[in-house]
């Protein structure tokens, strides 16, 4: 593997490294991160921005979790706490999981595929810089008169629109997190269609470049959609419009139907990095390829193509015509076909292998075995007679918890302790590792498993009171919670430790044997990486 | 599959291609909008 790449006159990587003309290193002080083309400067700015917003979207949800410890109201109002279950959404959605996978794609995409950088690097800091903007006007809604947000994150009319004085600061935080997020998607997809060395074909891609290419177009189609509903509902409020407004002849059930039609295929936008994620790192610690590599990617375009035709299935109970609901039912369920062919090759590729476990390798596995049971719930809420039931239940809480922490948030953490050596060029504190990860495991379920008895039972989400019956679970989700959100300051410190090169030195390699081009340069990884097209041979083939 | 020398046309082409999805999705539903209502 170490020899797999030469460049076009047959010499080694490392040659190539050191020539061409901008092998200077980066700017001095803030105008290195302030006018940051490059990609890895530009990926880390995402990563430390996504760290920053999981702390406060973290804090909210223990906000929500203390008053949620015991029956009655003790630390919030209740208008409070609907601020902190919408703005808990928001930031985590679209501050913490999907910057972090922009960060790891800008780190880790012109490595894997062989280019210089991403191919549009001034479009690049302009989609990062934009996020902190979006944020700022944001959070600054909660200090304002009226307070934040408060009607849930889907900003369904006419709820949303007696949004006080954040209304248009909300609506306006959201179209400039699209066009961040379409921004970055253009540089994804620009840079794997154009840039990839010559002969990586398509299907000789890695997972996590395959499942960010689908995950790019994915974004392009859905991000605008949702622009264009927020869009519709700034007109509603002050343009005198009535696209949704019952009383002038609008559809409040269309604003549905169009924020679903880009919320679905966006919770795949959230787990198909981290699928790629965990199919970089399970080979590598089962020490065998990948299985059915070439399976893998059709399931991933699969599960994207279905995600487009699915959305319905979150208003079954706003009613809609019985051959509606059977077609979004079956729709819903077909999906469990291609994940069923992910589940299977992740675990087909560990079968007999010769398997370690170190930590991204703990967070994969917890990923795969956690992430299973939120699509196992998926399952029982697409059963249209079932999800009468559950509708707006915990169990519904439960359920997408487990799909987006143990799923994508274990997905981002896996990356991070897998290609952390390869960014800082030392070893993360293995031991500390799998302390944080025994933690984040228990302390996850700790939190999310009760909820599915709670909403089996009928606690209805996002309210800050409950029937004293429900106290019991309540209380140990909320431990549960406390104890996740401490556990992660440990990660934070493990992150810092090896970013400040405390840990042993690590080799090019730095696991053993693992495949792809990013493994073949040295670690740090070079500021500037490829100065010449490196070749793939057969040992760094993927399929 | 293109290589390094891969032009700088091609690279905007297909920028621009994926931004006019993007706006044609934008437009689009917005239009949807306007006629449903």
């Amino acid at each position: 593997m170490g020899s797999a790449v030469t460049d076009a006159h047959g010499h080694g990587q490392a040659q190539a490294i050191g020539h061409g003309h901008d092998e200077h290193g980066p700017a001095k002080g803030v105008r290195r991160w302030l006018y940051a083309t490059n990609h890895k400067d530009i990926g880390t700015m995402y990563l430390v921005f996504s760290c920053l917003m999981f702390f406060i979207g973290g804090s909210m949800a223990l906000v929500i979790r203390s008053e949620l410890f015991t029956p009655g109201l003790q630390f919030v109002a209740p208008n409070v706490f609907n601020q902190m279950t919408t703005m808990h959404a928001l930031v985590m959605v679209f501050g913490a999981v999907m910057p972090a996978f922009v960060g790891l794609a800008n780190w880790m995409i012109p490595m894997m595929i062989g280019a210089p950088d991403m191919a549009l690097p001034r479009m690049n800091n302009w989609s990062f810089w934009i996020l902190p903007v979006a944020f700022s006007i944001l959070l600054s809604t909660l200090f304002m008169p009226g307070g934040a947000p408060a009607g849930g994150w889907t900003m369904y009319p006419p709820l949303v629109l007696q949004t006080g004085d954040a209304f248009p600061f909300l609506i306006f935080s959201v179209h400039l997190m699209g066009l961040s997020s379409i921004m970055g998607a253009i540089n994804v997809i620009v840079t794997i269609i154009n840039m990839r060395t010559a002969e990586m074909s398509l299907l000789k891609m890695p997972m996590f470049v395959w499942t960010w290419l689908i995950t790019a177009y994915l974004l392009i189609a859905v991000m605008p959609v949702l622009a264009g509903a927020v869009t519709m509902l700034l007109t509603d409020q002050f343009f005198g419009t009535s696209f949704f407004l019952a009383a002038g002849g609008g559809d409040p059930v269309m604003f549905q139907h169009i924020f679903w039609f880009f919320g679905h295929p966006e919770v795949y936008i959230m787990i198909l990095p981290a699928f790629g994620v965990v199919s970089e790192i399970i080979p590598t610690f089962a020490r065998k390829p990948l299985f059915g590599h070439d399976s893998m990617v059709y399931a991933a375009s699969s599960i994207a193509f279905l995600s487009f035709i699915v959305w319905a299935h979150h208003m079954f109970t706003v009613g809609m015509p019985l051959t509606g609901q059977l077609f979004f039912m079956f729709a819903t369920m077909l999906i469990a076909v291609p994940t069923g062919v992910k589940v299977f090759n992740w675990t087909a590729t560990m079968w007999k292998g010769a398997m370690t476990f170190e930590t991204p390798m703990l967070f994969s596995l917890a990923f795969l075995f956690l992430f299973t049971i939120g699509g196992f719930s998926g399952l029982m809420l697409a059963v249209v007679s079932s999800d009468i039931q559950y509708h707006d239940s915990y169990f519904v809480v439960a359920h997408f918890h487990y799909v987006l922490v143990p799923g994508s948030i274990f997905g981002i953490m896996a990356a991070v302790y897998y290609w952390l050596p390869k960014w800082t060029g030392h070893m993360y504190n293995e031991r500390l590792g799998q302390v944080h990860f025994w933690l984040s495991a228990i302390f996850v379920n700790v939190t999310f498993f009760p909820m599915h008895f709670l909403g089996l039972a009928g606690m209805p989400r996002r309210i800050p009171d409950y029937s004293t019956q429900f106290t019991d679970f309540n209380s140990i989700a909320s431990i549960g919670a406390i104890g996740f959100g401490i556990s992660q300051f440990l990660f934070i410190y493990i992150v810092v430790q090896c970013v400040r090169k405390q840990g042993a030195k690590a080799s090019a390699a730095v696991w053993e044997n693992p495949k792809g081009l990013e493994w073949t340069v040295p670690s740090p990884a070079p500021y500037h990486t490829f100065n010449e097209p490196p070749h793939v041979t057969a040992g760094a083939a993927f399929s | 599959m293109s290589t390094r020398s891969s032009s700088r046309s091609q690279i905007r082409r297909t920028a621009l291609v994926l931004a006019a999805v993007a706006l044609l999705f934008y437009l689009g539903f917005i239009l949807l909008g306007v006629l449903r209502s």
